[in-house]
């Protein structure tokens, strides 16, 4: 048992990673805002972000008004898995479908009641969020997951749910966790299919 | 098959994952980057039992950390350490470890809290609801409650309880002052 652990308050450092977590996939809300348009993107989840801790990761869950915190010592992590996703061409393939839609629809009506029917304006307010829920999906790049395993848990990432943040957060990672099992690496036996470390 | 939060699985087609193996699912052949880590390959010897009480597990589960002769059944929610089912204590929903239960009983907010409210950023969001005085008064209340307890982990910092401070104590002015403007006839 490490004492240590119990009798210190931690210091934190930022990995940089904060996101919302989403209560549906990507495409569901993509397709809920085909309905709902610009109220679909009100229903989000509360905010991950990852910290370094040190001798662990802390996972903070954060709903506005309160914390929640997990703690994954970096010692018993085994893997580290991450994949790209489907996510990203599916929403971005709902959202220009919405957008085209709803502006080609505004447009008709225009035409055709020559600007006196009062579907105009809400037709193009759903047009314009989809394109800029469009904007806002492409500009953020790719969709990944990533999940690690200890010993007794896999634990999904969500945080990490763009390529981009991945890439640059899964690097510093790696580092921490190797450097944590430095001591393990000479004792460990051999994987049966790949060296340790990264790929 | 009942569910098992410990089995890594392909994403595609749920086969077990095998270990060690860095890209590609021998099954269905989904491809993925996985890191292996020392953790994974270290021996995991659970000696043998030394009692009819105890409960030792395979030779390839996690054991307890504080009786490496026991199987690890749960990690604690509190410190992230593997317990095995006699030491973990039930607290609510949580799991946690005998040290960490201690700290929890000792102190209210121990040094590995699992969570904290912010007090700071509820009085706010009362403090700024145009429904004066009543939500003045109640982030006023929610800034006395939450007095001296400890904030954000990670952001200790105690500007949104200031400026909430600030915000209700400004809207409960103005209301005095309505209110005495009113009473003198002012707007008459």
């Amino acid at each position: 048992m490490d004492p240590e652990a119990h009798s210190h308050p931690q210091q934190y450092e930022p990995l940089r990673a904060r996101a919302r977590m989403r209560p549906l996939p990507r495409w569901g809300t993509a397709a809920l805002a085909l309905v709902l348009g610009p109220l679909a993107f009100l229903v989000r989840g509360s905010r991950q972000e990852l910290w370094d801790g040190g001798d662990h990761l802390l996972i903070i869950e954060d709903n506005g008004y309160a914390e929640r915190y997990r703690r994954v010592r970096y010692q018993e992590v085994e893997v580290l898995q991450h994949w790209p996703t489907s996510d990203y061409l599916q929403a971005a393939v709902l959202l220009a479908l919405g957008a085209v839609g709803y502006l080609a629809l505004a447009g008709w009506l225009y035409q055709t009641t020559d600007g006196d029917s009062l579907a105009i304006g809400p037709a193009a307010i759903f047009g314009v969020s989809l394109v800029l829920a469009l904007a806002s999906h492409l500009v953020r790049g790719p969709t990944t997951r990533v999940r690690l395993r200890t010993r007794v848990q896999v634990i999904e990432l969500p945080v990490l749910g763009r390529r981009r943040l991945a890439d640059r957060v899964l690097p510093r990672l790696r580092a921490r966790i190797s450097s944590a099992q430095e001591d393990l690496a000479g004792a460990a036996t051999a994987p049966p299919q790949a060296p340790t470390g990264t790929t | 098959m009942a569910f098992d939060p410990r089995r890594l699985t392909c994403p595609r087609c749920q086969a077990d994952w095998p270990e060690g193996e860095a890209h590609r699912c021998a099954a269905c052949g989904f491809t993925l980057h996985a890191d292996w880590f020392p953790a994974a390959f270290r021996p995991r010897t659970v000696p043998a039992p030394t009692g009819a009480a105890e409960s030792p597990g395979s030779t390839t589960d996690p054991v307890c950390y504080l009786h490496p002769q026991r199987r690890a059944s749960v990690p604690c929610d509190q410190c992230g350490r593997l317990v095995c089912g006699l030491c973990e204590v039930q607290a609510g929903p949580r799991h946690l470890c005998p040290p960490c239960f201690d700290a929890a009983q000792t102190r209210a907010d121990g040094e590995l809290p699992s969570s904290r409210t912010l007090y700071g950023r509820i009085a706010l969001g009362l403090s700024v609801v145009p429904l004066f005085p009543p939500t003045a008064l109640a982030a006023l209340v929610v800034l006395a409650v939450g007095r001296g307890k400890p904030g954000s982990l990670v952001r200790p910092s105690r500007f949104p309880a200031r400026v909430a401070l600030v915000l209700a104590l400004l809207q409960l002015t103005a209301f005095s002052v309505l209110v005495a403007l009113a009473a003198s006839g002012a707007f008459d």
